[in-house]
This record gives structure tokens, sequence and C-alpha cells, in this order.
């Protein structure tokens, strides 16, 4: 009888109540060539080791919660098959650049924080009485934003991104890319009101265009390109207002 | 280009637009000079830049001046937004304001040297 | 958020979540942080394509302003650019110069949408267009180097 496959799993552990540093820790569980990292993981749980802990909810790639770092890269374990590194072990960690409350679990209240600093909904100046309808809008002015629609807040880009590695005051690319979202749909007024936090320091000028938040991007979102245009049709209106002052943006 | 954390920086877009067009004006030309000029010229080839003459001839027109300032005074800014930047990406995080102002006022002093030696310029006639 | 502090404008102070962090609540990463993929390490390498381009562009000045000094100052200095360090150096800039182009370039595409009426070219377009222009660009500073500032014999015997 042939011996059934296996594949080493290593994984990073940190307990505070007893770890000082984070460990790896290594574990060695049967193979399967439809297996993805999540279920790997799930495996560890279930029958090795129950102390394991990690965010995961849909496993399909829709919820955003089970983005670790895996052999060096920002990746969604659901999406992560193992057969793509068999018979080579999997090293699995933490999304990097977040702090870590306990083993494969990051502290995301920075994100969210900054998610919420951009008003990521309709900004109207003048809000229509329910009697007037819905806004309307055309497939044409929907695909304007819609690219920038698809994030699923797994951060994965934040992971990806240098800057925001060296700078964590940095805005980061999910939150400017769903600014842009918003800043793009024909519904909004709220573009200059995103302003007083996109034009900052640590708004879009941090950026310098690495471009790793795209590639990492699972849903294609392609902030990198959010970021750049933003930067390009704030520089535009700078100069307009400054050498055409009597036009209004 | 005052940085007070959370503030919107009003220089930011002149700096960035300057940075951008630097980068699109050095993309399009620069290597083409330096190929000719500093690399096939430099072993023999006959460009215009190894001779005095031709030159003079060629650096009278003021179109050709106010091209040269355009390419290197927009290299300089190009490269005083990058480089600053660049310093973070190191790991510098501090000294933030400072090292701004040494950049662009090295990109503005090159270009008040770039002006003056372009108006300097001789005449075609030798 | 109960725990946060704004610090200013909208950045916030990142307050400690219960049962603690590991060791790095210090930011940055470690040096060489650019090694880990191919991409990192030519974005650095990029970046450090200005410092040549500038001190190109510094260095030709210098060579324009022996214009005025005479054609000894002048042929001077373009003899002195003739050395082999001075060629390797200018070798390894042509190099940066053109990463930079090339890097430039493919992003161009990416950052500028060109509208046509009421459709916009797909990024790769704008990206060749753009590529195109460069070597338009190039063949113009070639043409003029190579056959600029020549004088044609007619007005050299007009000027006898």
């Amino acid at each position: 009888m042939a011996a059934e496959p296996t594949i080493t799993l290593t994984v990073a552990r940190f307990r505070p109540e007893k770890d000082a540093e984070p460990t790896h820790q290594s574990y060695t569980i049967p193979y399967r060539d439809d297996m993805v990292v999540l279920d790997a993981l799930n495996y560890i749980k279930s029958y090795i080791d129950g102390s394991l802990t990690y965010r995961w909810s849909c496993r399909m790639g829709i919820c955003g919660s089970c983005g670790m770092t895996v052999n060096g890269t920002p990746t969604l374990t659901c999406a992560s098959f193992l057969r793509d590194f068999y018979p080579n072990g999997v090293t699995v960690e933490p999304l990097a650049n977040f702090p870590v409350i306990r083993d494969l679990v990051i502290d995301m209240s920075d994100f969210m924080h900054k998610l919420n600093a951009i008003q990521p909904w309709i900004i109207r100046e003048d809000e229509k009485p329910l009697s007037g309808g819905e806004y309307l809008q055309t497939p044409a002015q929907l695909e304007e934003f819609h690219q920038y629609s698809l994030c699923i807040n797994c951060m994965l880009c934040y992971a990806a991104c240098p800057v925001y590695g060296m700078e964590p005051e940095f805005l980061g690319p999910a939150a400017i890319a769903l600014a842009r979202r918003y800043n793009l749909d024909s519904r909004d007024q709220g573009s200059m009101t995103r302003l007083q936090v996109l034009a900052t320091s640590e708004g879009i000028w941090d950026c310098t265009f690495v471009g790793e938040c795209s590639v990492v991007c699972p849903k294609h979102v392609d902030p990198a390109k959010a970021i750049q245009q933003t930067k390009l049709d704030t520089t535009m209106n700078w100069y307009k207002r400054l050498l055409l002052p009597w036009t209004r943006r | 280009m005052a940085h007070e954390h959370g503030e919107v920086d009003e220089l930011e877009p002149l700096w960035w637009g300057l940075f951008a067009a630097g980068g699109g004006l050095t993309a399009m030309f620069t290597p083409a000079h330096i190929l000719l000029q500093n690399v096939l010229g430099a072993i023999g080839l006959p460009v215009a830049t190894s001779s005095y003459e031709r030159t003079r001839h060629l650096t009278a027109n003021p179109i050709v001046r106010l091209y040269l300032l355009a390419l290197t005074s927009l290299s300089l800014f190009h490269w005083a937004h990058r480089f600053r930047y660049y310093l973070m990406d190191f790991g510098v995080s501090g000294g933030r304001r400072a090292i701004a102002a040494a950049c662009y006022g090295s990109a503005i002093l090159g270009t008040l040297g770039a002006l003056v030696t372009l108006l300097r310029l001789p005449g075609g006639k030798a | 958020m109960s725990n946060s502090q704004i610090k200013s404008g909208w950045i916030r102070n990142v307050a400690p979540a219960p049962g603690g962090y590991h060791g790095s609540d210090q930011p940055g990463l470690p040096f060489g942080w650019w090694n880990a993929n191919r991409r990192y390490t030519i974005y650095m390498l990029r970046e450090a394509s200005s410092v040549f381009v500038a001190l190109w562009a510094l260095r030709f000045l210098m060579q324009l302003g022996r214009l005025r000094r005479g054609k000894e100052a002048y042929d001077g200095f373009v003899r002195a650019q003739r050395h082999p360090l001075w060629v390797l150096f200018n070798l390894i800039s042509l190099g940066f110069a053109a990463l930079h182009s090339v890097t430039f370039l493919q992003l161009a595409g990416v950052v500028q949408t060109v509208r046509l009426g009421e459709r916009k070219l797909p990024p790769e377009q704008v990206t060749a267009g753009a590529f195109a222009g460069w070597a338009a660009a190039s063949l113009t500073v070639i043409g003029a180097l190579l056959f600029g500032g020549l004088r044609s014999r007619k007005s050299e015997t007009e000027e006898v």
C-alpha cells in the first residue's frame, strides 16, 4: 500500500500570554491536490492543534477575511492551492505590516479607521426628497467607478505596500481606491470633502507607485491606478485654479 | 509645503506636477542625448556636442536654449521629488520638511544656474 | 475605535489591541526589504535612475558653460569626457536613463486616460503611443546631434 502523500506547513505562532516573541511550528498533514492553504489550516486546527488561531469565513474569495503571508507573499489562503507548492512545504505567517494579536490574527483597527476617514458613502450637497425618486445612472456612468467598487477589504494591498510598512500613517491603497470609487460616482458630490483627507502628505502624496498593491489584489481593483489618477486629477485642478482662477471646479 | 500631520498639503501638486513633467521629458529625450553625446560621441562618432563650433551654432537658436532649459531644470525637479521619497524607502522617517526644502531648494538653485548658463551662451558667430 | 485618539486632522494613534502585540510595534521595514521580490528591486533601481539623469543634466550644463570661455576650454572638457572611467559612468547612466524611460512610459498608460469622443483608449494603446513618442523624440535628438550645427558650403563661402 502506497504511503499517503503529505505536506508540511510551517506556521507562525504567537501567544501573548506566554510568548515574548513569535515562533514557528511545523505540522505535517495529508495532502490532496484540491486543497488550499485554508483547508490545511482547518485540518491542523481540527485534528492536530486546536489552539491555532486565524480568521476565515466564506472560503471562496469574497469576504476578505483569510488574508495571510504565504511563502512571503500576501495571499488569500482560500485561494492559494497547495499543489502550487507541493512537494515543498509552505510557510504561513500573519499579514505583514499589521500588529499581531495572536498567531495569524492581526489588528485591523488602523485599516478600518482609514476606510472611515475617506467617508465611503454617497455625499450630497442637495438631497432629493423621496418623492423625487432614485438618482439615475447610466451604464457608462457605472463603468467609470465600477472597478474600484470591487474591493473586498482583504488588506493584502496594505501588506504589500512598502510605504505603509515604513510609514503606518499612510492612508493606503484600499482607502484611496474606495475614495476614488465615490469621487467618480455620478451620484456623489463629495470630492472636495474627501480631498481634505486625500490631499494630505499622508494621503495620496506618500505613494511612490511601487505598484505591488495592484499585483497582489485578488479582485483586480488596481488601487495603484486609482492613486496615480487621483494625483493627476488633484494636480490638474490645482494648476487650473492657479492659472484660471475664474473657473470653478 | 507645510508638513502638518493630516493637513492638506497646498504645495505638493506643484512638486508632483514638475516631477511628472520632468519624468516625461527625460524619458523621451535623455537616453538619446547620453547615447549620442556621451557614449558614441566619446568613442569617435562626430556628434555636434563634441565640436565647439557646431555646439555654438546649435545653441545660438533660442528654441534650442528653451528646450535645454526645460530638459535640465525638469531633470532636477524630477530628481528632487523622487529622491525626497526615496530616502523614506531606506527608513529615513524624520526631518521631512528639511529634506524637502533641501531637495527642492537644490532644484531651484540648479534651475537658476541653468538659466544663467543658457542666457550667457555665446551666439552663433565665432 | 473606543480607545483611539485623533492626532490631528484624520491621523490617529493606533491603540494596542487587547492581549498585546508581538515585538514589531516599531514601524519600518528591515533594510533590504526590496530584495524580497523582483518588482521591489526594479522599483528601487528605477528610483535611483533619477540621480543619474540629474547628474547628466548638471554635467551637460557645465559643458555648455565652457562655451563662453572659448574653444580651448570647451575642447578640454570634451577631451576629459573621453577617459574610460567617464565612458563607463556614462554607459551606466545610459542604462539607468533607459530604465527610467521604459518604466515611466509603461506606467503612462495606467495614469493617463485618453478619450476619443465617448471612448476611452485601452491603456495598452496609450502606452504604445508613449513608446512611439519616445522613438520619435529620440530620432529628433539623434538627427540634431548628427547633423546639427554643420554650416552649409554656401554660407561659408558667403562669410569669406
